[in-house]
């Protein structure tokens, strides 16, 4: 039944009169996507209530860490490996905050899936920023899980300057150039989590982050 | 939700005598309308994109059954399971035996306008299956058991109270009016459904071609824990979402969240490609997209009414149609409102039945302004009044008595002969001097409906022809006036 329902729909679709344009033509995208300014993608990512704190470089990424959360006394951090910032000195901040350090990689997939729910902070990178919308964006793949940027109550990303695009069409160009090779998931995150369904009232941090701080390296 | 389309001018008057829900109707599109010109200003030239995404919505529709079967392809190879259904009772079926085949209790869902056009509540309720909805405003409504006031905030209606007593049943809390502190509860409420459900399922607002992935919009995160930690995500989505390419998606959502809440893009828009891949830890091991035409195929068939397809469901029309704002999403009797339902409705559900919510249009045309589909509204409302004045067979439309048409052929006859117009105006005025009353006419026994709104001025006196022969000494002289060698009065 369910392949006579594909024929059955797809048929009455062809034998429609139609004016079929000409496809797109396929090309490798010779236009390499804009740079976007960090003045604009500050002003974007605050104004959908992201903190961002802009750091000289990746040594400095433990300390932003600690201090935006030295006054929340959190218990756990949960944490997306990466080569990208310096997990020792990450795991001297959970010392010092009095907090659990929890490494995504360690855990078999039941721990994984209790601690992503029970955790207070989840740290990932970001593989890239749009300054228009004031955006970061993960690719999803082995090495970087979806929920520690939404289910833990705070979120801290970590993005690399050079990798703030201009605009929505270039990130469309970045993730055209792996439309081969699609990660299982791309996410675009602008700000916390947020809903207005009762009586209007904005109100920030729903079911995903109730904070997002983006660390802005170099 | 079972569609009672054809109770519009009745449920018009009972929104028009609630106050609360007349001016809550007003408000919320007014806060929509403003916030959505405020997020346009962000584009270098809206106009343009407003111009590309319509092109894209046409070409798309144009190019449908090639990109269905491009994306079948891709998805397909991307590991997803791709289901074709009929109809809702189709979609539900395949929907109700994936999720009851696999053991499935309990599920968390997406908003998603579609699911509720197939009632896919009721039919996974039906075969055991506990659902939440995790968006807060449908998951009030859901609970509440009643219909979405509006697309973007179906709860919206509702005071702090009502919210705050359902709350105290459901979860125990204390009584509150803050709407941060309701919001909070729901939050750690779901959060345990997010948690140990076995299924997500969500609709798809774009659909990409080219690599076979679905796009989901949504600013709370409940679509992204639905479709990160159950093992299974179902994605029912119909026929039209399709566009060819990711920077036709990412351009479209754009529109589509300025346009909706006025956001320059929503909190979190997720571009899915297959389930999760070998070694990930998280994200579904199995996504099944279940593509559904119910009724749409059938006037695809007609290249004038294919239009409708290109509505990407952002709501825009609603805030400013003059109709809408004044009686709100539930008078239209279907999960579509606005000219968004005046356009959908009568294609799915039905035009005789639905004829009600197009005929109610003021003919103002705001709506066709700024529809980022670029969607005709006047010129299908056009068609939809011949069809229901000569039938449209190949939409089961049945040809209505229109007494309009009656009138206006009585009339054209009457007027066409000098004799007959003198007759049917002296017969006219005798009929119609019956029923004055106190300077006006206020009811007839024909017309009725006219008269709910409006009286009819008592005729005059005497009739312009009678005048006219009383003036006849005075009058000017007709060839006097070609030579322009006359003044008036004369």
């Amino acid at each position: 039944m369910a392949s006579n329902a594909r024929e059955e729909i797809l048929g009455r679709l062809r034998t429609a009169k139609r004016q079929v344009p000409p496809s797109n033509p396929v090309t490798d995208d010779p236009v390499q996507p804009a740079k976007g300014e960090v003045e604009v993608f500050l002003r974007e990512a605050q104004a959908v209530s992201a903190k961002v704190n802009v750091v000289s470089g990746r040594d400095a990424i433990a300390q932003a860490v600690k201090e935006f959360l030295s006054e929340k006394g959190v218990k756990s951090l949960f944490v997306v490996e990466d080569k990208r910032f310096d997990s020792a000195a990450l795991k001297q901040v959970a010392r010092d905050l009095n907090a659990e350090y929890v490494s995504t990689w360690e855990l078999s997939e039941k721990t994984y899936m209790d601690k992503a729910f029970a955790c207070d902070v989840g740290i990932t990178c970001c593989d890239w920023g749009v300054a228009e919308t004031g955006s970061v964006v993960i690719f999803h793949r082995l090495e970087a899980p979806r929920l520690p940027s939404v289910s833990p109550p705070i979120h801290i990303g970590i993005l690399y300057a050079d990798k703030l695009l201009k605009s929505m069409e270039d990130l469309a160009l970045v993730i055209k150039q792996q439309r081969e090779q699609m990660p299982s998931a791309v996410t675009i995150i602008s700000g916390v989590s947020r809903t207005a369904d009762i009586l209007l009232t904005p109100t920030l941090g729903m079911h995903g982050p109730l904070e997002l701080l983006i660390i802005l390296v170099g | 939700m079972i569609p009672q389309t054809e109770r519009f001018r009745e449920m018009v008057l009972e929104s028009l005598n609630n106050e609360r829900r007349r001016q809550l109707a007003g408000q919320v599109a007014g806060v929509f309308r403003f916030l959505r010109i405020y997020a346009l200003q962000s584009y270098a030239d809206p106009a343009q994109v407003m111009r590309n995404v319509a092109q894209s919505r046409a070409n798309s529709l144009e190019r449908l059954p090639e990109l269905l079967e491009r994306f079948e392809e891709r998805a397909t190879a991307a590991g997803a399971k791709v289901y074709w259904a009929r109809d809702a009772h189709e979609a539900n079926q395949l929907i109700t035996d994936i999720v009851t085949g696999k053991g499935i209790k309990l599920a968390v869902k997406g908003k998603s306008m579609v699911s509720e056009e197939t009632e896919l509540n009721h039919a996974l309720e039906d075969a055991g299956v506990e659902v939440y909805e995790g968006d807060l405003g449908e998951f009030i409504v859901q609970q509440l058991g009643q219909p979405p006031f509006h697309i973007v905030g179906p709860a919206i209606h509702l005071t702090a109270e009502e919210i705050s007593d359902l709350f105290v049943s459901l979860m125990g809390i204390e009584p509150t009016n803050d709407p941060v502190a309701l919001g909070r509860a729901a939050r750690v409420h779901l959060r345990d459904k997010f948690a140990s459900a076995g299924v997500g399922i969500t609709g798809v607002n774009v659909a990409v071609a080219e690599t076979g992935s679905i796009c989901l919009v949504e600013n709370e995160g409940n679509i992204r824990l639905a479709t990160s930690k159950p093992r299974i995500h179902i994605a029912l989505m119909s026929i039209e979402k399709l566009v060819g390419t990711v920077d036709e998606a990412l351009q479209a959502i754009g529109l589509l969240t300025k346009s909706c809440t006025g956001q320059k893009i929503s909190s979190y828009v997720s571009v899915i490609t297959g389930p999760r891949k070998d070694g990930e830890s998280d994200g579904p091991d199995e996504l099944h997209i279940v593509i559904m035409d119910n009724g749409r195929t059938a006037f695809y068939q007609d290249q004038e009414l294919r239009q409708a397809l290109r509505c990407i469901r952002c709501g825009a029309c609603l805030g400013v149609c003059p109709v809408y704002t004044r009686v709100g999403g539930p008078t239209y009797g279907w999960i579509y409102s606005g000219p968004m339902g005046a356009v959908l409705n009568p294609l799915l559900v039905g035009v005789n039945r639905s004829k009600d919510l197009f005929e109610s249009c003021t003919q103002c045309g705001i709506c066709q302004e700024v529809c980022p589909g670029g969607i005709k509204h006047l010129d299908l409302y056009n068609r939809f009044r011949q069809m229901v004045i000569y039938g449209f067979p190949a939409l089961g439309v049945k040809k209505e008595p229109d007494a309009s048409a009656i009138f206006m052929k009585l009339f054209t006859w009457g007027m066409s002969s000098p004799w007959r117009y003198r007759l049917g105006a002296a017969v006219g005025r005798l009929f119609l001097k019956r029923y004055v009353k106190d300077g006006s006419i206020k009811n007839l026994p024909i017309l009725k409906g006219w008269f709910r709104y409006r009286d009819l001025p008592a005729p005059a006196a005497h009739t312009f022809r009678d005048w006219w022969a009383s003036q006849q000494s005075n009058n000017v002289n007709l060839n006097a006036v070609k030579e322009g060698s006359v003044t008036h009065g004369q």
